[in-house]
């Protein structure tokens, strides 16, 4: 009886004791010269350039095929499959001319009937990511064969920012005969313009991309990318310890970042590389219901909340204080005038003594105009890093003597509650980095109530005449400068209104390997993964 | 086993199907927020816009409209495709089974075989070094989560000693098919949480084989097989053994239900590609046509499963009669 | 009762478990008494991701709480969600086993069909949804388990009033004409009871365990301090990348030694209460044990105690 039952063991064991030289050797193959291993944690599961959306799609995407411009964050837009651009018609139309040198990867010429088939595809087709533009778009047509015109219904600085730089182009003669291309992934050998070709793919794996070699504009120096599909980012990050992966593609916990700033020699050859983010965390109060109504209440609450503290705690020192413009440094149209205010509870505590809620019967809690207790309920998601924020607010906030608490919701949920305007404020972020998103975040339109739902972005329901005035002029202006001076006076307005009141604006955390290759280059938002980056990079040589 | 109680069975069956698909079509549509909430998320969009991405996806409709649309499509064996993967879906759950399948067949079978050998083992010397062990370890064994063990298991193999990968499911590069490399690869990732999975099973089917054995020992048949001169061995081996089998069966045609379902936090914990991580995924991005079609086929293989068992267990013991 | 408890504390399973579930009970009763610090105080917050030293026997965590008194806090959360769901799970399977296996008919017919539709219908997604639906502080998981939970026993209740009605003491009673609501009380109830007390500190290990997967996933109460989330913060916060045994090894320790504790009483309980069932071997209890509650654990796909999720 014990005989079988031993011999079971032993063969077991022995099985498992053969698996680990014959999958140790497999483990090294990854390594193949020149190749840049990136570990990501969004799958690939479609390639259709105008249905894929994932960060790991948009990637793959972007290096198989072109757009018509670039777009760097010095110098704005920048040449891609067209050499060179002029607005016309007061901005109604934009000429594209094309590089002549330009080909598709199966050997014909780009040609401006390509571009004009691709925006017309998107327009008759309804492509849902580009509905938002298909409204304003009239249409494209190819002047010559190296020239195109694409016109819009009304001007557009972003509009045209937008058609250039998001919507790849495609070949005429292979989309033509797709019959449903909304359903279809594009998954098997897509033909694009752009300086790669995908090599290899396994669902849910990774996904290699070939240097072609022969692009008219990329300097790409790398042989091939692979992007490595990771679920766990713990492992990934152990992989990149490892040697397995060159960087990592998304942003890391702080604690990560600190625990490898703390001890470097834990993870030789890791750097992190730190960047500016272009969004802001806010607080929202909805000001469609009192007192939040009230100004002078925000103000005071700004000037409760202590953005260093929130900063260290939350994100661990890796991110900045924020202006009550709510844009940030880095981008184009920031209004210098409008720095971090310094948190000020002393005067927090006298604007609301001097507005009338004071704390009559020294419960340690102010009263409203009505007698009432003050309490705000702050909407937060249910994240560790949400609940923890929340929680600080929280605290800051009880210092002024209003007794605030805070509801963990799900990301739908809060999304739900924020557009039925059933909300005291909420914790939320706004990114203004696209210039028109000002707009679309504060314009009185946009906060209008049809149906119990709230029409656009504005949640909190600010509406402001001068505002308005201000913003409907910016979408359409077309100068470059007047439209910066625009958008610097409705920071301003912005500021005084205490709408979104700032938090924080955090880094962008990403983590390579300085060992394989070199050039990795650091641009706001972005941090390592840009354009730039990819120019610079160059295989230093190494297993 | 009549065949008025195989009708009604299967009436029942089919009744509690209708009802299951039912609840998951509408089920997923009480939770707060849109699918496909991506794209809407662009505050450009007029009101216009979403409605014509609603229109595609087919969410404009009223909801009888959509139910009935949803009921057809599965009468062809349609199940819809995946608002995040933009797939057909039994695509993509086609494509995850075999990968869980790898681990709880795995199990199971380790589970099965190291269990009956273990059971029999500690049967056969009562009271015996091996029948404590088992006892004891039966006891601790019941009270530990087994994703604990998962976690504590790749602290150990994977962190300390870096000996099993402690993610994913085969090393990349590693050639697709059926070779060694790929077989190796694949083994070797899967150790460590068919290791954690099937703790808790060998035990269980020990304590399962050993109490069935110990029990049966004492009765008739065995006694009489002793008295026609059968050796103790011979006893025990036939008549023991064989009828330890049917508690045996029960047990795993309960099982087999999990065999598709099972392994959710496993698969969460090693990223192991299968159809527990893809439910959690399709939970979380409220992905209608995902989570839909992957709740039918865990329920309607549940019902198999069910169904199997009791076909088993009724062939296996003439004393049962299915009124 | 007291004899009760006396046989109770005589049983060796049974003193083991005795002591092991006053002792948790107490802590978690007595843990602002007990514990170091106020996890739930921010001003107490100390060094983030400290290992095991002064002033922190067990370590602080990514915020700087202290582990062990989140150790001890969790315990109210594991308790809570456990007792309750087990007490309400037992209540509810009752009262429906019972109408179903007296009353017969179409009560029967209804009740037994809406538990194959709940034993059929994947555990995990369901109870991901209803969280997202319901919210998931902890007194919706208690009534997302109780939900999905009470068909196992409702099962086993059925199934032992459908063999008591037919015996004596219940035919006497109808015999006399008590009303059936009279004689479910008094009679099938009070002799089901020692099962369906058994069964509720059974079912209240099991849902530990499962409440600890569903927190492990993320899905528990985001504001409590649990031990499966304990285990939720583990893994996210890369103990694996950082070495921290102190985040992993602590809180899977408490809920195996809860249950196990939980697990011994209703064994010992059962022996107990049941004196007409012969002394069985503690191991054949074990099996049918391990059935019983399966339930739960089965209904959160989580698996029960014991590993081996799908097998087993």
């Amino acid at each position: 009886m014990e005989k079988p039952l031993r011999s079971v063991v032993i063969a077991i064991l022995c099985v498992g004791l053969l698996m680990v030289p014959v999958g140790a050797g497999v483990a090294g193959a990854a390594k193949a010269a020149g190749n840049l291993n990136l570990g990501v944690v969004a799958d690939v599961k479609n390639l259709n350039p105008y249905m894929g959306y994932g960060s790991s799609e948009t990637f793959v995407i972007g290096w198989v095929y072109d757009t018509l411009l670039g777009w760097d964050s010095n110098e704005g837009l920048v040449p891609g499959l067209a050499d060179s651009w002029e607005i016309k018609d007061g901005g109604t139309s934009v000429e594209f001319k094309l590089n002549p040198n330009a080909k598709w990867h199966d050997g014909k010429p780009v040609t401006a009937e390509d571009v004009e088939f691709s925006f017309n595809f998107i327009r008759e087709k309804r492509f849902p990511s580009f509905m938002a533009i298909i409204g304003n778009l009239a249409g494209a047509k190819a002047i010559d064969k190296h020239t195109v015109r694409v016109t819009f219904r009304s001007p557009s600085s972003n509009a045209v920012r937008f058609i250039a730089t998001a919507p790849s182009i495609l070949p005429k003669h292979i989309w033509s005969k797709i019959d449903d291309p909304r359903n279809y992934p594009n998954l098997d050998n897509p033909i694009g313009s752009g300086p790669c070709a995908v090599a290899e793919r396994r669902d849910g794996q990774f996904i290699t991309l070939k240097n072609l070699g022969n692009h008219y504009r990329s300097s790409l120096n790398v042989e091939t990318i692979t992007l490595r599909v990771l679920r766990d980012e713990t492992m990934g990050i152990m992989a990149l310890r490892r040697g397995d992966l060159d960087a990592l593609l998304w942003s890391v916990d702080p604690a990560v970042a600190e625990e490898i700033d703390r001890n470097p020699k834990g993870y030789p050859n890791v750097k992190v590389a730190m960047a500016p983010s272009t969004s802001v965390r806010t607080l929202m109060f909805n000001l469609r219901r009192a007192p939040w109504n009230d100004v002078a209440l925000r103000k005071a609450v700004s000037l409760a909340i202590n953005q260093k503290e929130l900063i260290d705690q939350v994100l661990l020192g890796y991110g900045s204080e924020q202006g009550p413009g709510l844009v940030v440094p880095s981008d184009l149209h920031y209004n210098k005038s409008l720095g971090p205010v310094p948190r000020d509870v002393a005067k927090a505590k006298a604007i609301l003594d001097q507005a009338g809620y004071v704390d009559k019967n020294r419960d340690g809690i102010r009263e409203d105009k009505n007698g009432k207790p003050m309490k705000l309920e702050i909407l937060t998601g249910n994240l560790p890093t949400s609940i923890n924020l929340a929680e600080l607010l929280v605290y800051q906030i009880k210092q002024i003597g209003i007794d605030a608490y805070f509801t963990p919701l799900t990301a739908e949920s809060l999304r739900n509650k924020e557009q039925a305007a059933d909300f005291d404020a909420a914790v939320s972020s706004v990114s203004f980095s696209v210039p028109d998103m000002m707009f679309y975040y504060a314009h009185t339109s946009r906060g209008v109530i049809n149906e119990g739902r709230v029409a656009g972005f504005n949640y909190g329901g600010y509406s402001s005449p001068e505002y308005d005035k201000l913003a409907d002029a910016m979408l359409v202006e077309m100068n470059d400068q007047a439209r910066i001076k625009l958008l610097r006076d409705m920071q301003a307005r912005l500021a005084e209104a205490y709408y979104h009141v700032p938090l924080f604006s955090s880094n962008v955390l990403m983590l390579y390997r300085d060992d394989r290759f070199a050039g990795w280059t650091v641009e706001p938002d972005s941090c390592i993964n840009n354009s730039t980056t990819y120019s610079n990079l160059v295989y230093k040589g190494g297993k | 086993m009549s065949g008025a109680y195989w009708a009604r069975r299967l009436l029942q069956t089919a009744l509690i199907l209708f009802i299951v698909v039912t609840l998951n079509f509408f089920l997923p549509r009480l939770t707060p927020g849109t699918p496909a909430g991506h794209l809407y998320n662009d505050p450009r969009l007029s009101p216009e816009a979403k409605q014509e991405i609603l229109a595609q996806f087919g969410l404009d409709k009223p909801l009888h409209v959509q139910y009935a649309v949803y009921l057809g499509n599965l009468l062809r064996g349609e199940l819809g495709t995946s608002f995040s993967y933009r797939r057909p879906v039994s695509e993509i759950i086609l494509s995850r089974i075999p990968w869980t399948l790898v681990l709880t067949l795995s199990s199971f079978l380790v589970s099965v075989a190291l269990g009956v050998a273990l059971g029999a083992a500690a049967a056969w010397k009562r009271g015996g070094h091996l029948d404590t062990i088992l006892l004891s370890a039966s006891i601790v064994v019941s009270a530990l989560p087994s994703f604990w063990i998962a976690m504590i298991l790749t602290l150990i193999l994977a962190f300390y000693w870096p000996v099993f990968p402690a993610y994913g499911m085969v090393s990349p590069h590693v050639p697709v098919g059926w070779n060694w490399a790929f077989i190796g690869s694949v083994a070797r990732h899967a150790f460590l949480p068919v290791l954690s999975m099937c703790i808790g099973g060998i035990v269980g089917y020990g304590i399962l084989v050993r109490n069935s054995m110990v029990e049966i020992s004492g009765e008739d048949f065995v006694r009489t097989a002793r008295a026609k001169g059968l050796s103790e061995n011979a006893a025990l081996y036939r008549h023991a053994l064989r009828n330890a089998m049917l508690p045996l069966v029960t047990r795993i045609g309960m099982s087999l239900s999990g065999l598709v379902g099972g392994a959710t936090v496993i698969e969460t914990i090693f990223s192991w590609e299968g159809m527990g991580l893809l439910i959690v995924e399709a939970s979380r991005s409220l992905d209608y046509p995902l989570m839909q079609g992957t709740m039918l086929i865990m329920a309607v293989i549940t019902i198999l499963a069910n169904l199997c068992a009791d076909l088993a267990y009724a062939r296996l013991d003439p004393r049962v009669k299915l009124k | 009762m007291r004899e009760i408890a006396g046989r109770l504390w005589r049983h060796p399973r049974g003193r083991v478990g005795i002591m092991i579930t006053a002792a948790v009970i107490i802590i978690a009763i007595a843990a602002p008494w007990i514990a170091p610090y106020d996890p739930y105080d921010i001003g107490q917050r100390g060094p983030r991701r400290l290992p095991p030293g002064p002033g922190h026997p067990l370590g602080t965590d990514a915020q700087g709480k202290d582990i062990l008194s989140k150790l001890i806090y969790g315990a109210r959360v594991s308790l809570i969600v456990g007792i309750t769901t087990g007490v309400c799970v037992t209540v509810l399977g009752a009262l429906l086993g019972i109408l179903a296996g007296y009353l017969g008919g179409f009560a029967d017919t209804l009740i037994m069909r809406i538990c194959d539709i709940l034993f059929v219908v994947p555990g995990l997604p369901l109870m991901i949804l209803l969280a997202n639906y319901m919210g998931t502080k902890f007194y919706m998981i208690i009534v997302i388990f109780t939900m999905l939970g009470w068909a196992g026993v409702a099962r086993m209740i059925r199934s032992q009033v459908l063999s008591l009605k037919s015996r004596d003491f219940v035919l006497a009673s109808r015999s006399v004409g008590a009303r059936p609501g009279h004689i479910m009380r008094e009679h099938i109830l009070v002799s089901v009871s020692p099962l369906l007390i058994v069964n509720g500190v059974l079912s209240a290990a099991g849902v530990m365990v499962a409440e600890a997967g569903l927190s492990f996933l993320g899905f528990g109460d985001p504001t409590a301090v649990s031990w499966g989330k304990m285990l939720y913060e583990a893994q996210s916060g890369h103990a694996l990348l950082f070495g921290a045994w102190w985040w992993v090894i602590p809180p899977g320790l408490a809920i195996f030694i809860t249950v196990f504790g939980f697990m011994m009483f209703g064994y010992a309980l059962e022996e107990v209460l049941n004196p007409h069932i012969p002394r069985q071997s503690a191991y054949s209890k074990l099996r049918k044990g391990m059935a019983r509650y399966a339930g739960i654990g089965k209904q959160a796909g989580i698996g029960r105690p014991g590993g081996g999720e799908s097998v087993g």
